[in-house]
């Protein structure tokens, strides 16, 4: 070929190969940032306001916890809030946010979880910034409470977990595929506690259970097996908590000592004697009604699919396991049971505590929290009870004491939501914020992009 | 080459990059569209919206100077270089460039510092403007990487006018630019956030530079939609490259019916 011909043909071909690169270069990025953008609608983030180090919420109804405030305002720095009341003005260079027609509350404490994944990403968005484990992976709990320590921004709720719970060797909480330590004996009960410690249980969970009420048939520990580990967790001053399924196995965790129960039961109605008992031995109850809901087989969660204020926040696998009920539904368990142990326990002054048992069949990490409230205050409790369950209450008998409420020092896990829980508990669903260790918290929706 | 000494090479491109932006401050058409029109736009909106939270946390007030100011930016950048270039073109102001002692690539970086000039500007006004009128507080070293990613965001948008300039006829590069320029704002999400756009929108937009662009300066805030800023930065790079390359296909069309 012609030598000029060769390079005017390369000069040609130059500048169609640097185009063809550019719009490879353009595709790349595009994929890059298309791939992010939606590995990020599953991940909520946690954004800290960089202009505006202070934050002061005005005019909105507060609930601190405890009471209800008409009119506050709330201002808060970095993790922690600064003052609270009605005569507070906001410092200068606060961003100053307008909560009028609004309700502020403390962030959620859920004190019934399983938490393992993404639980905790996806509990914040519903509010709950603080989940009590009764039962995961204790390297699971151990890597989150690494980052609880070090991180002040975070995406997570915070957890506190019982890592391994106790049950006899086949009982509840080993049919689940993972090889778990079990107890044996009488005597193994301190040198099993002692192991959970090592790994970082924060307290003790412990199963009472032998699967009658759901017409299954499991080992669970003898009445001296569950006094001995009762004893031996109290012996290192950690809270022994109960899961039970049946009136008679509450009865038997209340002899053995234990200071809460982690279930209501819904085999039997109340009877006077269990709810004397409970008083004088000062136990504390976590009803979990929804999930005795979906136990009943009616899907506790599926309401919540169907509510303007939750759905669009759901994720797909969220949804299904909203709408999902336990395999032995239909064992005569009645929730009505249930509910009037919660009314006659609140009468006789035993404190509740909001907890769902996310993620069991018909309940999901954070909304579920939503229609535990609802079913709360459909059992008898006041809206006031029902929120107090949720924040104040779990946080003093759990001894966090720097959260469960809005005062000075305390940490600035918020709520702000449209409307007033306090004459319409489903109010709460109606989030607009969430502040996470005093970060706002993005709530993606999940309508198609 | 010219055989200028050095130091008067350097006069001719000090002395080129002053008469570009003396000719672009005379061009009221060019003050009103690339400078005005945003500052309006952001007073208009900063001041019914600005004290809302901004989709990704933030003030809509901080937000849409990053928006606004892309907007600004990509308009000066087209119309400094698309414009010119074309109605210089049509001029004949091109081969009395080539007969002066000047060397050619003064031309273009003439026009380059001074859109890069008028970026910086706009920052500047739209942060006047924001706290003056809309109460925003941003911190300086927050602002100045907000004002450094917009800035330097101009250069992509310097080379879409250049090739639009020298593929479009004199007359019709500022419809042309027009009619690029403003759908792809706003279906960008640069005149109201992405968030509020029809969901077509929101699907279009990943696929504009301008987005891109828009969601770079956003990230600085700590603000906008997630994504990979790499991503971005990678799409403007490529788009640069793509621009350059057609601007030098219309430059050799216009040698070649110059000359040829």
């Amino acid at each position: 070929m012609d030598s000029t011909v060769k390079s005017r043909l390369k000069s040609r071909a130059t500048p169609v190969v640097i185009a063809v690169l550019s719009v490879g270069i353009m595709a790349i990025g595009m994929a890059l940032d298309h791939a992010s953008a939606t590995r990020a609608q599953v991940r909520p983030r946690a954004i800290a306001t960089p202009q505006a180090p202070i934050t002061a919420i005005v005019n909105a109804r507060v609930f601190d916890g405890e009471r209800l405030i008409p009119s506050a305002t709330v201002v808060f720095e970095g993790d922690h809030i600064l003052a609270v009341g009605p005569d507070v003005t906001p410092p200068p260079g606060a961003a100053i946010i307008d909560g009028a027609g609004q309700t502020l509350m403390p962030g959620f404490i859920d004190a019934h979880t399983h938490a393992s994944g993404d639980a905790l990403e996806r509990a914040v968005v519903f509010g709950v910034t603080t989940e009590l484990d009764m039962f995961t992976d204790p390297d699971f709990a151990r890597l989150r409470r690494a980052e609880q320590v070090s991180s002040r921004v975070t995406t997570r709720s915070d957890l506190r977990s019982a890592g391994v719970l106790a049950t006899a060797p086949g009982g509840h909480g080993t049919e689940f595929g993972i090889p778990i330590p079990t107890l044996a004996s009488v005597g193994d009960a301190q040198s099993f506690i002692d192991a959970r410690i090592a790994e970082g249980s924060d307290y003790i969970k412990i199963v009472e259970d032998d699967g009658s009420g759901y017409g299954l048939t499991w080992p669970t520990l003898s009445h001296e097996e569950l006094a001995a580990v009762v004893r031996a967790a109290h012996w290192r001053q950690k809270l022994a908590v109960v899961h039970i399924g049946s009136q008679r196995d509450a009865m038997a965790a209340i002899d053995a000592g234990a200071d809460a129960l982690v279930h209501l039961f819904s085999d039997s109605a109340p009877t006077p004697d269990f709810v004397a008992r409970a008083v004088t031995q000062r136990l504390f109850v976590v009803p979990t009604l929804t999930v005795l809901e979906s136990e009943t087989g009616h899907p506790s969660g599926a309401s919540l699919v169907h509510d303007a204020r939750i759905a669009p926040f759901l994720i797909n696998a969220e949804v299904s396991a909203l709408r999902s009920t336990f395999p032995f539904a239909g064992t005569g368990l009645k929730l009505a049971h249930a509910r009037a142990a919660v009314a006659a326990l609140k009468a006789a002054g035993v404190p509740i505590l909001a907890g769902t048992d996310a993620p069991n069949p018909g309940t999901t990490h954070g909304a579920s929290v939503h229609r535990e409230l609802e079913l709360l205050v459909g059992a008898g409790l006041t809206p006031i009870d029902a929120l107090t369950a949720a924040t104040s209450t779990p946080a003093k008998v759990f001894g966090l004491l720097d959260r469960g409420r809005i005062a000075p020092g305390l940490r600035a896990d918020l709520i702000l939501v449209n409307g007033n829980p306090v004459e319409d508990i489903t109010a709460t669903r109606a989030i607009t914020h969430v502040w996470r260790n005093g970060a706002v918290v993005v709530r993606y929706t999940f309508v198609a992009r | 080459m010219t055989g200028v000494p050095r130091r008067w090479r350097l006069r001719l491109y000090a002395l080129e990059c002053w008469y570009e932006l003396v000719k672009q401050l005379r061009m009221p058409m060019f003050v009103v569209f690339a400078l005005g029109f945003p500052v309006m736009f952001y007073i208009f909106f900063g001041v019914l919206f600005g004290r809302g939270s901004a989709p990704g946390g933030g003030s809509l007030g901080t937000y849409y100077i990053a928006t606004y100011g892309a907007f600004s930016v990509i308009s000066s950048a087209l119309f400094g270089f698309g414009g010119s270039v074309a109605t210089e073109r049509g001029q004949g102001w091109m081969l009395l460039k080539r007969a002066s002692p000047m060397p050619p690539e003064a031309y273009f970086i003439a026009k380059l510092a001074v859109s890069l000039l008028f970026a910086l500007t706009i920052v500047v006004l739209l942060t006047i403007c924001g706290m003056a009128f809309v109460g925003v507080r941003v911190s300086l070293p927050i602002w100045s990487r907000l004002a450094a990613t917009l800035v330097a965001g101009a250069v992509p948008f310097c080379a879409l006018g250049l090739a639009i300039g020298y593929w479009a006829g004199p007359n019709s590069a500022v419809g042309v630019v027009n009619l690029i320029n403003l759908p792809m704002a706003i279906v960008s999400g640069l005149w109201m956030p992405i968030e509020m756009l029809p969901a077509f929108a929101r699907g279009v937009a990943p696929l504009l530079p301008p987005y891109h662009y828009s969601q770079l300066a956003l990230a600085t805030l700590g603000a906008g939609r997630s994504g990979s800023p790499l991503g971005h930065a990678l799409v403007l790079v490529g788009f640069s490259g793509l621009c350059l390359t057609l601007a030098y296909a219309g430059y050799l069309r216009d040698e070649g019916k110059t000359y040829g």
